[in-house]
């Protein structure tokens, strides 16, 4: 695709040390869910709520898999890697990873995230809205085992259950 | 007896006051009632509140019992923090697993004073761990720098012996030839008595010491008998029983063999390579021993080469040392297996030889075939010489029942022989000798 304005890659994060000398390197949650949300109403209304959620999917897979590049590459032993993970997530402030249970080559994966930057303390509106955490876990878990996986948010605050919990399944 | 006033009271309760009672039961009774009251049927918050605090109760009771499978459809608060728990005791559970499998670096957060300890407590079983590694690394360094091997037995699983590099290489043989513990025993030489007995005691839990300290000769790889040293501690368990033996087997092969050298340096005629007045004296003590236990005899012939200082005085002292050492390998070419010859002076030789009975003719027959092959001249740096010897024979036990009174009446019977004018062989007689002989210089 040539003529692409804005492909992402983790340069175009930023120095933010250079740039925020006295802001620093931290924002709050409500501005970065505001941007989140406003964006995801703009799609929605322009393309409608399904197209919406497979952007919202589909970027949070390329952040995962940004993510993992960045913070994770090279880790070949699971424990370490869910270990970095939960490092990582508590250091960014993405939200607590818990594991709930694993399977054996980490086929089939239950997690929660507490906390979670885009959803805790969101009024219970009936529905998942995590999809863009969805897409984070698929992006981390397939570059990790280079398989793809489905991520399916199966509690969510926003369904009233107050702890994201999410399953990871390898697709076959 | 129920009173009017109370009956009055229930009859009164409102549908508040009944609604308050079922919730309360609910929530605290171990048997509550099993129906919304009538008048909050079809009350959907009424409805839910029901279901919530039967969801709590049965998870709680769930939890109690360590069951952390259970799922939760009430929202809210509640449900959540019930969720959240489950979560971590899950996450806490496959921690621990992780941990069970090796992976010491798992941690947990958010937990408060339980992440503490139990943090804690993985962050010292890594140090343990960390601490055991390198010290079966010490030691996996000592064993393999050390020429000492090692041997670890646990007497309650014979057949599954530590033994190391050095172990094997000691023995000269790899793992898979080494014979079964209980068969080690048949690879100690048979003279080393005390080494098979240990070993027989310690596998028949007989031993009594907590120690043990041999050293033995063992049949290696190569079906070769070498010394090799063993040192080790013997462990038991409460009742006393042997348990385990822990030790180091040492190459002492060389150091024996040098210390044998030295003694049989120190037993033997440097010279004539004959045994000298030392092993002479010992053996003299065997061999009457023996007679005496079978009955036998056992004749010393004591012999002194004719004018043998002459041939120092005109021929030189080499010339002397040639006659000696051929006289030396003479006699004992003439003389039996069984037989002895010490050199126990500058020309002096002494023989022993075991015989049936004190007959004095198989002992001449001895003495001829000795003759016989002294008196052919003996080449001294291309000189021929001849020589003659004086014997003096006397017979244990009928001339002396003692080696000092035995060597004395043969000495005695040497200086008839000389004086009977040299070449010659006499017995103690003792008639024509005096029981009591004077030393030779006096005779
Ligand atoms: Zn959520």
């Amino acid at each position: 695709m040539s003529g692409r304005k804005y492909a992402f890659s983790w340069n175009l994060l930023g120095d933010i040390n250079i740039g925020r000398p006295h802001l620093g390197n931290q924002t709050r949650v409500e501005a970065y869910r505001l941007m989140q949300f406003t964006l995801r109403d703009v799609i929605e209304a322009k393309y409608g709520t399904e197209e919406a959620d497979a952007v919202f999917y589909a970027a949070g897979k390329m952040a995962g898999q940004a993510f993992y590049e960045y913070y994770l590459k090279g880790i070949e032993d699971v424990g370490e890697f869910v270990r970095e993970l939960q490092a990582k997530l508590k250091e960014l402030k993405i939200g607590i990873l818990r594991v709930e249970s694993m399977s054996e080559e980490v086929g089939k994966l239950v997690l929660t995230v507490d906390e979670d930057l885009d959803c805790s303390g969101l009024p219970e509106i009936g529905f998942g809205i995590c999809v863009y955490d969805e897409g984070f876990i698929a992006g981390i878990l397939e570059n990790f085992t280079d398989t793809p996986y489905v991520v399916k948010e199966v509690d969510c605050w926003c369904t009233g259950d107050r702890t994201c919990r999410f399953s990871a399944v390898r697709a076959h | 007896m129920s009173s009017p006033f109370r009956l009055e009271a229930k009859d009164g309760l409102s549908e508040l006051d009944e609604a308050v009672e079922y919730f309360h039961s609910l929530m605290f009774d171990p048997r509550p009632k099993d129906r919304l009251p009538s008048s909050l049927e079809g009350n959907e918050k009424a409805l839910s509140l029901e279901n919530a605090i039967r969801e709590t109760r049965r998870v709680l009771q769930k939890m109690r019992r360590g069951e952390y499978d259970y799922s939760v459809s009430t929202k809210g608060l509640v449900g959540g923090l019930l969720k959240a728990l489950q979560s971590n005791l899950r996450h806490v559970i496959w921690t621990a697993r992780c941990i069970s499998e090796g992976d010491l670096s798992q941690r947990i957060d958010f937990m408060g004073e339980f992440s503490e300890v139990f943090n804690l407590m993985t962050l010292r079983l890594a140090e343990a761990t960390q601490n055991l590694k390198e010290e079966a690394e010490r030691w996996r360094l000592a064993l393999e720098s050390s020429q000492d091997g090692v041997w670890d037995i646990n007497i309650r699983d014979l057949d599954n012996p530590f033994l190391s590099h050095n172990f094997l290489e000691i023995l000269r043989t790899p793992f898979e030839a080494m014979p079964p513990i209980r068969r080690w025993g048949e690879f100690i030489h048979p003279e080393d008595i005390e080494a098979l007995e240990v070993i027989r005691a310690c596998l028949d839990d007989s031993y009594p010491k907590s120690t043990l300290d041999l050293t033995f000769r063992v049949k290696c790889g190569d079906d070769v008998f070498r010394w090799r040293s063993a040192k080790g501690q013997v462990f038991r368990d409460e009742a006393g029983h042997i348990t385990r033996l822990i030790g180091v087997i040492g190459d002492i092969h060389a150091r024996k063999m040098r210390e044998e050298e030295i003694s049989r340096r120190a037993m033997h005629d440097a010279l004539t390579r004959l045994p000298n007045r030392e092993l002479f004296g010992q053996q003299i003590h065997r061999m009457m021993a023996y007679a005496s236990r079978t009955g036998t005899c056992l004749a010393l012939a004591m012999l002194d080469l004719d004018n043998f200082k002459q041939v120092n005085d005109t021929m030189g002292h080499h010339a002397g040392d040639l006659l000696m050492v051929e006289v030396g390998r003479r006699l004992q070419k003439s003389l039996r297996q069984s037989d002895l010859v010490a050199r126990i002076g500058g020309d002096e030789f002494v023989m022993l030889l075991p015989c049936a009975t004190p007959n004095h003719e198989g002992l001449l027959k001895v003495m001829e075939r000795l003759r016989a092959n002294l008196s052919r001249p003996v080449d001294l740096d291309g000189t021929p010489y001849s020589i003659t010897v004086s014997i003096g024979l006397a017979v244990y036990p009928c001339d002396g029942d003692d080696p000092l009174t035995l060597m004395k009446c043969a000495d005695v019977a040497m200086y008839r022989a000389k004086a009977l004018g040299r070449n010659a062989w006499c017995f103690w007689n003792p008639e024509g000798d005096r029981k009591e002989p004077q030393p030779p210089s006096q005779v």
